[in-house]
């Protein structure tokens, strides 16, 4: 595992030019106090993208191929995978949410933006959705995949939502607001709490069985 | 060491169906032209690729129990996968200090300091054979105590090839419990380096001798027309037609020489006798 994560981060510091624009942004928006919400995503995306990227570098010279004849095993390459990429996903995150907080509390600029944080989602999306993929098509046919499983899933949340919305304002069932309310109020109350609570609970779920999907697929996997 | 039995690998167009054992402190060569079935035996036994049938047995252990540390006593050369050639040498060292407990520094920085190996310079950066004898120094440095290795040599100018070969006969010389299983479509370099040989062809073995019997014992036979059809073909392996009558594989050239004292007999290379092999029709 330790093997592995070295490999990894050697991986990522290739990419310099990405690594310094991520600095240059850092800078940039403690100087001209960015939106909160571009900020958080665009360092959260980056770095979970930077971190899956090893997937490719991976499959390049048939590194996976060559990983599994070293002591480790199928499951540890996809554990290592995942730890990591939730790693760079949450240190970029982090980052985002200290220049945010430095923004609102040091210098007084704009205030916090809690609807901000929601972006965080896409340390669980990303790597659940890419990393099964990549394992499963390799990078290229992953991506293409990956587009048009982003494609259906929009599509059947945009058949879905507004039928729900109908029928819960005629049942005047109020959970579909609450969860809006959660999302993008700014106030923080105990019903929106436990909305965000459940909605990581959901995010963690879709996390651990995408883990165990990839277990699965790489198990039998033929290199 | 090794001990491959009965393993069957279905693909859409290909089968595997091989058999093979390589005894400890013997180089056992593999043979056979593209799409053979060397790299697909290579795959079962490193356990890329699980067998349909049959199992593959490495120092005792079935390999499909294998634990990361028993997979720390195989080293292996693939052609076409390594480590990241994006990485430097140096980061190379690196990954495998931290994967293997058995890694050593010590020969690995003398290894690639003899070679004139650059620990600064990325995989992609350095020439066809020295990356192979990166690759090969990698497999070597974990105090393996089998090397599965396909086609080690493959595009390299003689020297090279003769300082991989070198590099093998310094492994098997420090301890007799180790085992190199090799392929290779160099045939010089598998005669100069096997104990024993195995020819494959379209997924099966047919052939398996020691090498020193298939260089002394094994011959071509050269027959005219009318003599083929009385010709003892009791020690007879393999024929093919010729402009002049036919051309015979023999496993046993002084039987012949003694009965047909006007026969023509010649000894073989390994690439003769693998031509007669996939070319010639087999008794």
């Amino acid at each position: 595992m330790k093997g592995l994560i070295i490999k990894d981060l050697k991986l990522i510091l290739q990419n310099k030019f990405i690594i310094i624009l991520m600095v240059l942004f850092s800078i940039l928006g403690l100087i001209f106090d960015m939106d909160s919400d571009f900020m958080v995503a665009y360092f959260t995306i980056c770095c979970t993208g930077l971190a899956i990227s090893t997937c490719g570098y991976d499959e390049k010279n048939n590194t996976v191929s060559y990983l599994m004849t070293m002591p480790v095993s199928r499951r540890e390459y996809v554990v290592e995978k995942y730890f990591f990429t939730s790693v760079c996903g949450f240190i970029g995150y982090f980052i985002s949410v200290l220049i945010i907080c430095i923004n609102s509390f040091v210098f007084k600029k704009s205030p916090f933006e809690f609807t901000s944080l929601s972006f965080g989602i896409f340390l669980f999306l990303l790597p659940s959705l890419m990393i099964p993929l990549n394992i499963k098509f390799g990078t290229t046919k992953g991506r293409v995949v990956s587009l048009a499983v982003a494609g259906i899933i929009s599509f059947i949340i945009a058949a879905l939502v507004p039928p729900l919305i109908m029928m819960t304002k005629i049942e005047n069932v109020e959970i579909v607001d609450d969860v809006t309310i959660a999302i993008t109020q700014v106030e923080i109350g105990p019903k929106s709490i436990l909305i965000s609570a459940g909605i990581v609970v959901i995010l963690l779920a879709i996390y651990f069985i995408s883990m165990l999907l990839s277990m699965r697929i790489i198990k039998h996997k033929s290199f | 060491m090794l001990e491959v039995k009965n393993v069957v690998k279905k693909y859409k167009n290909f089968r595997l169906n091989i058999s093979m054992e390589v005894p400890s402190g013997v180089i056992t060569g593999l043979l056979g032209a593209n799409g053979a079935g060397k790299s697909t035996t290579f795959k079962t036994i490193l356990g890329l690729a699980e067998p349909d049938e049959g199992e593959i047995i490495i120092d005792g252990k079935k390999i499909g129990d294998f634990t990361n540390k028993d997979k720390a006593k195989i080293g292996c050369v693939m052609t076409d996968s390594f480590l990241p050639e994006i990485l430097k040498v140096k980061e190379i060292k690196g990954i495998l200090k931290a994967s293997y407990d058995t890694f050593d520094e010590e020969f690995f920085d003398k290894k690639i300091a003899q070679h004139d190996i650059s620990p600064d310079k990325r995989i992609n950066e350095l020439s066809g054979g020295m990356r192979a004898k990166i690759k090969m120094i990698t497999a070597l440095s974990h105090d393996s105590k089998l090397l599965v290795l396909d086609e080690p040599t493959a595009g390299l100018d003689v020297v090279s090839r003769e300082e991989i070969l070198a590099e093998l006969r310094e492994y098997m010389e420090k301890d007799e419990e180790r085992s190199i299983v090799i392929s290779s479509h160099i045939s010089s370099d598998i005669e100069k380096l096997c104990d024993d040989i195995y020819v494959i062809n379209n997924g099966e073995v047919i052939l398996h001798d020691d090498t020193d019997r298939l260089l002394f014992e094994y011959a071509s036979l050269k027959v005219l027309d009318e003599d083929f059809e009385k010709l003892d073909k009791q020690y007879i392996i393999a024929h093919r037609k010729e402009s002049y009558g036919y051309e015979c594989l023999t496993d046993k050239k002084d039987y012949y020489l003694e009965n047909y004292p006007s026969m023509v007999v010649e000894k073989m290379n390994l690439d003769e006798l693998m031509l007669i092999l996939y070319k010639g029709e087999r008794l």
